[in-house]
């Protein structure tokens, strides 16, 4: 990134002035040409249409020409908070004349800026705007299509200093999608203790590492169940999953009890984590579907299904952030038609648990969430039935110490994967999609800019196949596309207006996840297929020599016939770290009805390829083994597989000897030979 | 050849003539901005003419003859930030002189591009120091920005620009 040093005057004039040389010989358009405008201007004084008034006020029906060009027939505009179709256009010049003329000089913030998406005015236009919906629907279901979208995206005690952090790790962290942007997961380390909820849902188990000894437990809530947790500076973070009780008024003026599902944030202190000690806990209605840590701020996601009865009975269709309906000018209404479906987004301070930052709704239904340091990003897939195509709808939130502020909306063709095929870098959001071209699939990647416009483009890429995962790293980018083969494609994104294909591996099989490994390498953990079929025939590990986008080599590949690699399901279970050398895979295998599970661990030698250094059969019993919840997972030199069923314990230096087991007995973990 | 004031005083009161001559004095320049904000001809076209309309129709409201261009061009960025949201429910993907990525040897091409690849803010800090003539503390203030923060915005987009109209 080049350091831009602030231009003098001197040269900000001359280049001003080049841009205006070069636009002297732009043509006026002769209706704008002063003799025109004045004709114009005449005939209208003389039929008495204009209205030469001071100020016009609201509901006035204005006659004015200005209002008709520029309300003309937009039904659905983004138009800023505050303005309503009744006002007339030329009203607000005024009032914004007058505002300026105020000289308010106030000091920059980020929040004051007019947001590009329209919030609502009031709780009736809401239950309208649901109501409207709802009978689009059933003609929408009339013509018998189907929709193409799918929904899934204070304090005391004081903070340690955050510098302490940036010292290196000598353990694993969870594998998130952004660095610096930390994720919540089943099972965390803080490098001393394991902190897990795989095995039981209704309790957090926090055990010594270093003996394997359990020393505490924390019980959620009620019946609520433990989704996962963050652990980072003293501070234990649950997120967990419940209902709430509630009664609602119905016609007959009698009481009708139901329930909304509620996601919970509960913090903890664990200073000593064998004491933990509770600070504050919020509440959002809908289900749990992720979260992030910034700044020490949580940002909560959940989606909430509301099913609407009377307007008078607001709470049946506005969400409770926390037991308070959210205002109605915090819920965002997209110009695209959704039904009862929010996606709410809200930020709790960490040192100030007991209270929501800010809070966010938007009806709509996002189907994948990209969150960068920066920007939330919420992808929605929009299916035309007019042209057959979907295209993917962006919404972009700034979020900033706590505060989440609309900042644009953008479309591009097509549909995204997952998160990974969305990446933000200096500003501009690169995104790759699969798009259809009558029957067959074909790939694109878009750039669009900070607002979301379309800047660059490259389409028609592998046609007849699609996107199965993307690595997009600054300037250049990765992709792999399948149909029967995996062609790995090396782009170019130097130049955010113009990225280009610098290279092409064609493989067999194809890769799910792709990982940087170290210096000019790239680790892809996907499945093998049968060359012409296409058929899936077993899960594959492959390591690709990128150091030369035209010439992509792969270096190894370790097929697992037959055998599926369950870390595909999860990136944030994948275990793969190219400065420690490790690789870990977690193999689920089904032989008549039999599940079997192995996790094994590799490294990567430059001459031997992939080593094996670990295969371990993990207990299965008599209940299934939810490989979702396997991690894998070290502390120095000691590798920790957690699973519902067991924690066990491997030395690394020695040969991964296995030096220490816990199974878990119903209620707690316990040590193989049965004491606690 | 009447003064500037002269014009406004008589506009104020409903003059049509003078109210032309004073817009005869910043046309070029509306249009100019208007199309560089947005991309497009027509609707260039179009924002300028509701824009010279609702100028007109508000003269009354103008406190001095030198507050005219200031004024004129106020009403010209609100209409053309309204202008670009309703850009986003377009299905045409792109304008057209995006897709004109061969190398044009038409300089005023190049200028055009070179708006464009700007985000929406530097597109409008940049049009209104060029072509509505603001200093970095009027456009701070049109835009409840901090005048460092558009002067220093200012000049890295001028930067882009420059390196763009170079190759």
């Amino acid at each position: 990134m080049e350091e831009w040093k602030e231009k003098s005057d001197k040269e900000i004039q001359k280049i001003a002035d080049q841009i205006r040389n070069a636009s002297e010989g732009i043509p006026i358009p002769e209706e704008l040409h002063p003799e025109a405008v004045r004709k114009r201007l005449e005939k209208q004084v003389k039929k008495g249409q204009t209205r030469r008034a001071f100020r016009i006020y609201g509901g006035a029906a204005a006659a004015a020409m200005a209002v008709l060009v520029v309300w003309s027939g937009v039904r659905h505009s983004y138009v800023g908070k505050g303005y309503s179709a009744a006002q007339d256009a030329v009203f607000e010049e005024i009032v914004e004349e007058e505002e300026a003329a105020a000289e308010t000089c106030a000091p920059p913030e980020e929040g004051n800026e007019e947001e590009p998406i329209r919030t609502a005015e009031s709780y009736q236009e809401i239950y309208d705007r649901l109501t409207e919906y709802a009978y689009e629907e059933s003609k929408f279901l009339e013509r018998e299509m189907t929709a193409g979208v799918s929904g899934a995206d204070g304090g005391t005690g004081d903070i340690r200093d955050l510098a302490s952090n940036a010292a290196p790790k000598d353990y694993s962290e969870t594998n998130v999608r952004e660095a610096g942007v930390d994720e919540a997961d089943i099972t965390k380390t803080d490098g001393t203790y394991l902190y897990t909820a795989a095995a039981d849902t209704g309790s957090i188990q926090i055990i010594r590492a270093a003996d394997l000894k359990v020393c505490a437990k924390i019980k959620a809530q009620g019946t609520d169940r433990i989704e996962e947790l963050y652990v980072e500076n003293d501070r234990l973070t649950v997120l967990a999953s419940g209902a709430a009780t509630e009664l609602s008024l119905d016609r007959d003026g009698l009481y009708d009890s139901g329930y909304r599902t509620e996601t919970s944030v509960t913090v903890y202190d664990i200073s000593d984590p064998e004491v933990p000690k509770e600070l504050g806990r919020i509440t959002q209605e809908g289900d749990y579907r992720t979260s992030r840590v910034s700044d020490n701020y949580l940002y909560l996601f959940t989606d909430c299904f509301k099913q609407k009865k009377e307007a008078e009975d607001v709470g049946s269709y506005i969400p409770r952030m926390n037991g308070e309906l959210l205002a109605s000018d915090c819920i965002y209404l997209p110009g695209t038609q959704a039904g009862g479906h929010y996606l709410l987004i809200s930020s709790v301070n960490l040192a100030n648990p007991s209270k929501i930052a800010d809070s966010r709704g938007i009806l709509c239904s996002s189907s994948e969430t990209y969150i960068s340091g920066q920007n939330i990003y919420l992808m929605q897939t929009r299916y035309e039935s007019g042209s057959g195509t979907e295209r993917t709808e962006v919404f972009k939130f700034r979020f900033f110490s706590g505060m989440i502020r609309a900042k644009a909306v953008g479309l591009v063709s097509g549909s995204v994967k997952d998160s990974f095929c969305a990446d933000e870098y200096d500003g501009n959001l690169r995104i790759v999609t699969t798009c259809q071209k009558g029957w067959e699939p074909v790939c694109a990647l878009y750039v669009l800019n900070e607002d979301l416009e379309l800047i660059g483009s490259l389409e028609n890429v592998a046609f007849g196949e699609t996107v199965r995962s993307a690595r997009l790293m600054g300037d250049v980018g990765y992709f792999v596309t399948f149909r029967n083969t995996d062609p790995l494609f090396c782009v170019d994104l130097s130049d955010p207006t113009a990225p280009v294909v610098l290279g092409e591996l064609k493989v067999s099989g194809f890769s799910g996840y792709l990982h940087p490994f170290g210096e000019g390498k790239l680790l892809g953990m996907g499945q093998e297929a049968d060359e012409s079929s296409g058929r899936i025939t077993g899960g594959k590990l492959s390591m690709f020599d990128i150091s030369s986008p035209e010439e992509m080599k792969e270096l190894d590949r370790v097929v697992f016939k037959n055998t599926d690699l369950a870390n595909l399901f999860d990136y944030r279970s994948v275990l793969a770290d190219p400065d420690k050398n490790i690789i870990g895979v977690c193999l689920e295998r089904w032989d008549n009805g039999t599940q079997s599970v192995n996790y094994q661990i590799f490294c990567y030698d430059e001459e031997k390829g992939f080593v094996r250094q670990l295969d371990y059969s993990m207990l299965s019993g008599k209940n299934d083994l939810y490989t979702e919840k396997v991690r894998g997972l070290y502390i120095a030199d000691t590798l920790y597989l957690v699973s519902p069923m067991e924690i066990s314990a491997f030395s690394m230096k020695d040969g991964y000897e296995k030096a220490g087991t816990l199974v878990f007995d119903g209620e707690t973990f316990v040590s193989a030979s049965g004491q606690r | 050849m009447e003064s500037y004031t002269e014009l406004a005083n008589r506009a104020r009161q409903g003059d049509v003539q003078a109210f032309s001559g004073l817009y005869e004095s910043c046309y070029r320049d509306l249009y100019r901005f208007a199309l560089y904000n947005l991309g497009q001809e027509e609707d260039a076209r179009d924002v300028v003419s509701e824009t010279v309309l609702a100028a007109f129709e508000n003269i009354g409201k103008l406190k001095s003859a030198e507050a005219f261009r200031p004024w004129i061009f106020r009403i010209l960025v609100n209409k053309c930030k309204r202008k670009r949201r309703q850009y986003v429910l377009r299905t045409e993907e792109l304008p057209e002189t995006l897709h004109a990525r061969e190398r044009d040897t038409c300089q005023e091409m190049d200028v055009r591009r070179a708006f464009l690849s700007l985000s929406g803010e530097e597109r409008l800090i940049v049009s209104l120091s060029v072509f509505a003539g603001y200093s970095s503390s009027e456009i701070g203030k049109l835009l409840r920005k901090n005048a460092n923060t558009v002067r220093s915005k200012l000049s890295r987009s001028m930067g882009k620009m420059q390196k763009l109209l170079e190759d």
